[in-house]
């Protein structure tokens, strides 16, 4: 057309540009006290462009001859075309004109919603819609069609209009799909509207930057479909725009892989372990990609360098967090289809899994696999390789759950590296819960009782010091969680041992010790729980909160059966424990009785101290007979 | 704020201005109206919170409701805080800080220093003061030392003995209020230099000034340590719509325009015990 070379469409497309620049650039630089300035200039520039194109169009409805440009080609039902009212072709000329406008539409609509007049915006691109459904989808408006949509989708959710906003969405991602389906060339970009001939988009670029707005549309709907709580759709389209990052190279390594980790985690909440592992080894070798860590050494020579070490270690420890937990809860699924009612392994079931996993599809799971797959050629090794080292399928023995556990112990080491003691506590005491619960879940494959004994040494030796070393008074709620933990676990030790000398005749003097440390070991941990809920008077509460009253009762319940446990041959000894437990034991009935709300939470332990205060009167008189029959 | 009675006290405090000039001359109406000390009514729904004050209160009275009993308390070796919250234009600042040199229009952070320094001159002579400020701002996942610009990240450390602290923040030895003053004003004047997009920086930086007041006692020995935070949560109505990069997602229904959301999007799904969420960027524990 020879309206494009005139030095009047020149200006046209200087003011576009000058536009967007004011919009996206130099409005950083407004003040706080006219902060759309630069975009308020930008809009009159587009209120211009608008008027000299409608001037050109008149010219040129003008000179060209109405009636072919309104021709409507030959229609084929489930073509792009085939919309019926379509009054032209999106490569028309009249179809460009339109396009066109529509463009400055969009652009002025965008630029009323940043200046927060929503109405006006959406206004501007309804314009636009309309402007492109007169004609029919072409690689000439079919990025704007997609482009207006997603604008819509953010404004009308902004309204709290979830399902105008899906629905604007959803139209978008079909026309993509109806369109790189079939048309697939590289589409018009809104830039390539207001450009000199010869100066427009390389196709490379066209076709990155429609890419993007789908990236975007998929990345919308995950939020919407998140906002209407169908998490597993919001998971799907997370995912996806995950894989169009990767694809299309539109990340930044550390981000992605963060996120890519973080979509791990919610696959763990769905038991999709599969997919789980998928997306930590992705993000485990996309993190690699933001280069090497710099040694300390360098980090002390310059502040970037110390800043890139520090970030580059935080993000590789968190990603090794979440490996931990995938090992974590792998083994812990595992452990519930696997035990019985009293917590442990179920020969017969394990049968039973193994048998079922042998006749697992294999088909489905490779279809399954090939949805999710990430990356590029160069990655997709590395990525494979890393998956390899870890099983995705729930361990049914020993030996898987000891494989599992291992990786997931290394992972424990390369948390550790960031998020030290000293600076991190919460952290570093966080990622020892988790090594404990490693050691805790590995146990219960074990069927030797002196091996599954020495792995919960190893979670007391873990956490034993630093219960010792932290302030009790500004980490009191870790404390708590801690003396808990370490009760529990010398209670399970004292268990173990008690079932190993069971089948030993005479248990020994040695043996004897070892089992009363034991369970002086469990109640000095569960009275020090107990203690922490005191007053500062000392007072133990009349009434327990709602998250310490489980606990609680439990913690006394335990310490009266420890108490009643304990082996002495001294008979005044003896007696000692068994009033102490039976103290105990009353407590626990006694506040149940005074606080019935509380019976639902600790019923099993209910019942047994209700037999025990019975039982133990009993036994306590016929100690205190032997005593006085002795003296 | 720590209340010595119980255990750990939050009060929610709301205070109304007056119409400014522009709005009185556009003749806008006032709209709330209310109900004994504590109940704001807004087109006629009622919102109550401890304490509602109405335009006719004065900086006195916010004062001495607010933030008297936080100094007594921080004296005795407690921690408090204080945060101000509200949209610009709101009259944030002319409830904390006030009419700097005005006896009367002074807000509540000049009346603490004051009210600090009257206290210790007070209590027993045994007792030595040492009294620190520092002030810095959380903007973006960092912390910048508002009196020392030359610190632009310094980082949330956890040590064993104590509660989390700011590590490497400069702390400033002050020995009246005249010098808390002071600092706040160099803080201030601070706070957008080197900043490249303003509108941004002042809708989503934070700043909080820190008083730390140890005290001993000569002859005993005994140690006490209260801290003071003033949390000034800047421009809180702005946060959704500057449409800069990396907005974070403020209310859960808004669509985030920018990928670099994603991430929130995606941590919103994974949220459970079982799992590890990474600590994102844009935050700050």
């Amino acid at each position: 057309m020879a309206a494009h070379q005139s030095s009047e469409w020149r200006s046209v497309c200087e003011k576009f540009r000058l536009a967007q620049e004011l919009s996206e650039i130099e409005s950083r630089k407004d003040p706080e006290n006219n902060p759309f300035r630069s975009k308020y200039k930008a809009r009159d520039l587009l209120k211009e462009i608008h008027c000299s194109l409608k001037k050109i169009e008149i010219e040129e409805e003008g000179e060209a001859d109405n009636e072919a440009d309104c021709e409507s080609r030959e229609m084929v039902d489930g073509e792009l075309g085939s919309e019926c009212g379509k009054s032209c072709s999106g490569d028309s000329p009249a179809g460009l004109r339109a396009a066109r406008l529509a463009v400055v539409q969009y652009c002025l609509g965008v630029n009323h919603i940043e200046t927060e007049e929503l109405s006006a915006g959406e206004q501007h691109l309804m314009n636009c819609l309309k402007l492109i459904d007169k004609c029919t989808t072409t690689r000439e408006n079919v990025s704007l069609f997609i482009q207006a949509r997603n604008q819509l989708g953010i404004l009308w959710a902004g309204r709290d209009e979830i399902e105008k906003a899906q629905g604007f969405l959803e139209i978008a991602e079909s026309m993509y799909l109806l369109y790189m389906r079939e048309d697939g060339q590289p589409p018009l970009d809104l830039e390539d509207f207001f450009v000199l001939e010869g100066e427009e988009l390389s196709q490379q670029e066209k076709i990155r930057r429609f890419e993007m707005a789908y990236t975007h549309t998929l990345y919308y709907l995950a939020q919407v479909y998140k906002n209407l709580q169908q998490y597993e759709k919001a998971g799907q389209y997370c995912h996806s725009t995950l894989q169009r990052q990767l694809e299309y190279k539109q990340f930044v390594p550390l981000e992605w892989a963060i996120n890519a980790a973080t979509l791990s985690q919610y696959y763990i909440t769905k038991t999709r372990y599969m997919e789980a592992r998928h997306c930590l080894a992705a993000a485990s070798v996309i993190a690699t990609l933001a280069g090497e860590i710099p040694s300390e050494a360098a980090a002390k020579e310059s502040d970037a360098e110390c800043e890139k070490r520090e970030e580059l270690l935080q993000k590789r420890s968190e990603i090794a967090r979440c490996w931990i937990k995938y090992c974590l809860n792998l083994m812990q699924d595992a452990k519930k289809l696997l035990e019985d009612n009293i917590g442990e392994l179920d020969l017969d079931r394990q049968e039973e899994l193994k048998r079922a996993r042998r006749s697992v599809e294999e088909e489905k799971e490779k279809g399954r696999k090939s949805a999710i797959l990430f990356g590029s050629s160069d990655t997709f090794d590395s990525i494979c390789s890393l998956e390899e080292k870890v099983s995705s399928m729930l361990p049914l023995d020993f030996e898987e759950a000891r494989s599992i556990f291992l990786v997931g112990q290394s992972y424990v080491a390369q948390a550790k590296e960031y998020f030290a003691m000293d600076g991190h506590v919460t952290d570093h005491i966080e990622i020892l819960q988790d090594h404990s619960a490693l050691f805790k879940v590995l146990a219960f494959f074990e069927q030797d009782l002196e091996r599954r004994c020495k792995m919960h040494k190893r979670r007391v030796d873990m956490l034993e010091p630093i219960c010792k070393d932290l302030n009790a008074q500004y980490y009191l709620l870790i404390c708590r969680q801690l003396q808990f933990e370490l009760a529990e676990t010398y209670y399970e030790m004292m268990d173990l041992k008690l079932a190993v000398a069971d089948r030993q005749d005479q248990p020994d003097v040695h043996t004897i010790k070892k089992f009363n440390n034991l369970c002086s070991s469990s109640m000095k941990y569960y009275q020090m729980f107990l203690d922490s809920i005191r007053s500062p008077e000392g007072k133990f509460p009349e009434k327990l909160e709602d998250d310490l009253l489980r606990p609680a009762l439990v913690a006394r319940f335990r310490v009266a059966r420890l108490q009643s446990k304990l082996i002495s041959s001294n008979l005044d000894t003896q007696l000692e424990n068994l009033t102490n437990s039976l103290d105990s034991y009353n407590f626990v009935v006694q506040y149940c009785e005074e606080n019935p709300e509380a019976k639902k939470a600790v019923e099993t332990e209910l019942e047994l101290s209700i037999e025990m205060v019975s039982l133990l009167p009993l036994k306590i008189n016929r100690i205190r007979s032997k005593i006085t029959s002795c003296n | 704020m720590a209340d010595v009675s119980t255990e750990c006290n939050i009060r929610v405090l709301c205070r109304f201005r007056p119409l400014n000039q522009s709005e009185i001359l556009r003749a806008d109406k006032y709209i709330p109206t209310f109900q004994g000390d504590d109940t704001v009514i807004i087109g006629g729904k009622p919102y109550v919170f401890d304490k509602v004050f109405p335009t006719n209160c004065t900086q006195e009275q916010v004062y001495n409701t607010c933030a008297k009993q936080i100094v007594k308390d921080v004296l005795e070796g407690y921690n408090g805080t204080i945060f101000a919250y509200g949209q610009t234009s709101s009259g944030k600042t002319y409830t904390m800080e006030g009419k700097l040199h005005d006896p009367d229009g002074r807000g509540i952070i000049p009346r603490i220093a004051e009210d600090i320094f009257n206290h210790i001159y007070t209590m027993d002579e045994n007792l030595e003061f040492h009294i620190k400020v520092s002030y810095f701002e959380i903007y973006m996942d960092k912390i910048r030392d508002l009196l020392d610009v030359s610190k632009t990240n310094l980082s949330v450390h956890e040590d064993k003995n104590r509660v989390p602290y700011v590590k490497g923040c400069t702390e400033r030895f002050v020995s009246s209020p005249e010098e808390v003053m002071d600092v706040i004003d160099e803080g201030k004047a601070n706070r957008h230099v080197a900043v490249t997009n303003m509108n941004e920086h002042s809708s989503r930086s934070h700043s909080i000034f820190l008083i730390n007041i140890k005290q001993e006692h000569v002859e005993t020995e005994q140690k006490l340590c209260g801290k003071l935070y003033l949390v000034d949560l800047a421009g809180s109505e702005k946060v959704s719509k500057t449409g800069a990069e990396g907005a974070v997602l403020d209310e859960a229904k808004n669509i985030n325009k920018s990928l670099s959301a994603l991430g929130n999007v995606i941590s919103a799904l994974a949220e459970g015990t079982k799992t590890h969420v990474p600590y994102r960027d844009n935050e700050k524990k």
